[in-house]
């Protein structure tokens, strides 16, 4: 279990799971999010474990699904980069 | 019905500072005419005694009009009439030029002519261009023309006007604020980061110009001490080899400054370009860029470094007092040189203009260190903050 993720990482997951609306195939996930197997599905695991993201099986496939606590997160992540961008830092 | 005003803005303000202008300088000069002329012109012929106080005439006169228009023209702020201003990410979508400053933003809407438009309070201020700015400097430079700055501040005012009503036209119709989604601040968050960085490799040209600039004025200073040093060797031995020595010495080393700056600020500019290249292509959804929420996220730790090069570039952040402090420079140093010659006032008065000058200067340059300061401390705190984004449940 990892101790301190990496933002980056978990931003691409999210970026990308944001962006799908149906569950995403894990396989396909791993590969747009560009990282191996290993370190996604640590990855994976630990955002299951934040609620952040959920695994459902469809059609005989594990696909992932992103929960209303990881949009939030999401959501997060981007009003700070705006504000961050736009220089509102107080 | 709409009732025409009687007078444009740029009528009032030519007329305001011809009527200033013209009568001050009348009745100053002849308060001291005595004192100002040269005793030798006093006994002279009076068609010489004629032409030199028709210059001193203009050249004091083009100073007093001059200053007074570009007080009326580009200080106080105007409140938008009709419609509201677009935001900067917009303009810049309808092809205007648009720098970000602290609480405002400048739009480039003619050639020499800026806006400067006060983000939440629907005010402007016109100003002119760095380009604009330095012909006024050079002109105010040049005692003799320094009257020019009188028509090119008009110009630069009245242009702004003009294109500040196809603005205002352009966003006259019905804007109903509405929330915005992620997508949209992703979009604006990569428009922003792109604006700073552009703008940070545009600060970075402009620093060297300025540093250039400096170089240059200090070989023509010292150039003009080695004149004057080797003058009477010249006349004694007639050898001009220790002069043209010295001047190839100076041009080297300025030849050289320049070429080591120009190194410097290279790198420094190619690194800001390719990071704007970078967010323009997520902007523009390019193939091969990569996320665009970890290039935000990479780009945030550039924004002090881009804040950095803003506040570095005195000359485009604050034109206004810049130009103030040239002037006060110039009349203290030109007053100096005239004193014994003429008149003890001008003494006095080169004094409170060089004390002023170098109040303003420092006062200048003392708030952006403070600033930059704050700036650091506030952003220690603010990159914290990215570690607690993944807790659950941090509301804002």
């Amino acid at each position: 279990m990892m101790d301190r993720p990496d933002l980056y990482v978990v931003a691409r997951i999210l970026e990308r799971l944001w962006k799908e609306p149906e569950p995403m195939l894990r396989t396909r996930l791993q590969v747009a999010v560009g990282t191996n197997y290993d370190v996604f599905s640590r990855y994976l695991e630990w955002m299951c474990g934040r609620g952040m993201t959920c695994l459902v099986e469809e059609d005989g496939h594990q696909k992932v699904l992103l929960t209303d606590e990881g949009r939030e997160t999401y959501r997060r992540i981007v009003v700070w980069i705006n504000e961050t961008v736009h220089g509102k830092m107080g | 019905m709409e009732v025409g005003k009687l007078l444009s803005k740029c009528w009032f303000i030519a007329l305001v500072s011809l009527a200033v202008g013209v009568p001050s300088t009348f009745v100053g000069l002849s308060l001291v005419w005595r004192s100002v002329t040269p005793s030798m012109l006093l006994e002279g012929p009076l068609t010489i005694q004629l032409i030199f106080w028709i210059g001193l005439f203009t050249s004091c006169g083009g100073y007093i009009v001059s200053i007074t228009c570009l007080l009326l023209a580009f200080g106080p702020r105007h409140v938008v009439e009709k419609g509201h201003f677009l935001a900067p990410e917009e303009l810049v979508r309808a092809g205007y030029e648009v720098t970000r400053r602290n609480g405002s933003f400048d739009v480039r809407v003619a050639k020499y002519s800026v806006l400067r438009v006060y983000e939440g309070e629907s005010t402007f201020r016109c100003l002119p261009t760095s380009t604009a700015l330095w012909t006024i400097v050079i002109l105010f430079l040049t005692f003799q023309l320094a009257a020019l700055a009188f028509p090119i501040a008009l110009y630069v005012h009245h242009r702004c006007w003009k294109r500040l009503d196809d603005i205002t036209a352009e966003v006259s119709g019905d804007i109903t604020p509405i929330e915005r989604e992620v997508e949209d601040m992703v979009r604006d968050s990569l428009m922003g980061a792109y604006l700073l960085a552009r703008e940070a490799a545009d600060f970075r040209w402009s620093e060297f110009h300025d540093h250039v600039l400096i170089l240059v004025v200090l070989a023509l200073v010292s150039w003009t001490v080695l004149l004057v040093l080797s003058a009477s060797d010249m006349f004694a031995d007639r050898s001009l080899l220790g002069f043209a020595l010295g001047t190839l010495v100076i041009a080297a080393v300025t030849l050289t400054g320049a070429f080591v700056l120009r190194e410097r600020s290279r790198m420094d500019v190619e690194r800001e370009e390719r990071w704007a290249e970078r967010l323009l292509s997520a902007l523009r959804g390019e193939d091969g860029v990569g996320s665009p929420i970890e290039l935000l996220l990479c780009a945030c730790h550039q924004v002090p470094r881009w804040l950095s090069a803003h506040r570095k570039a005195m000359w485009l952040r604050e034109p206004g007092k810049t130009l103030l402090i040239f002037i006060l420079f110039n009349l203290g140093v030109s007053s100096f040189l005239q004193y014994d010659s003429i008149w003890w006032g001008f003494y006095l008065f080169g004094l409170v203009c060089l004390i002023s000058g170098l109040f303003l200067l420092s006062s200048m340059i003392i708030s952006a260190r403070f600033e930059s300061r704050e700036m650091a401390r506030e952003w220690e705190r603010r990159i914290g903050e990215m570690d607690s984004l993944l807790e659950p449940g941090r509301g804002r």
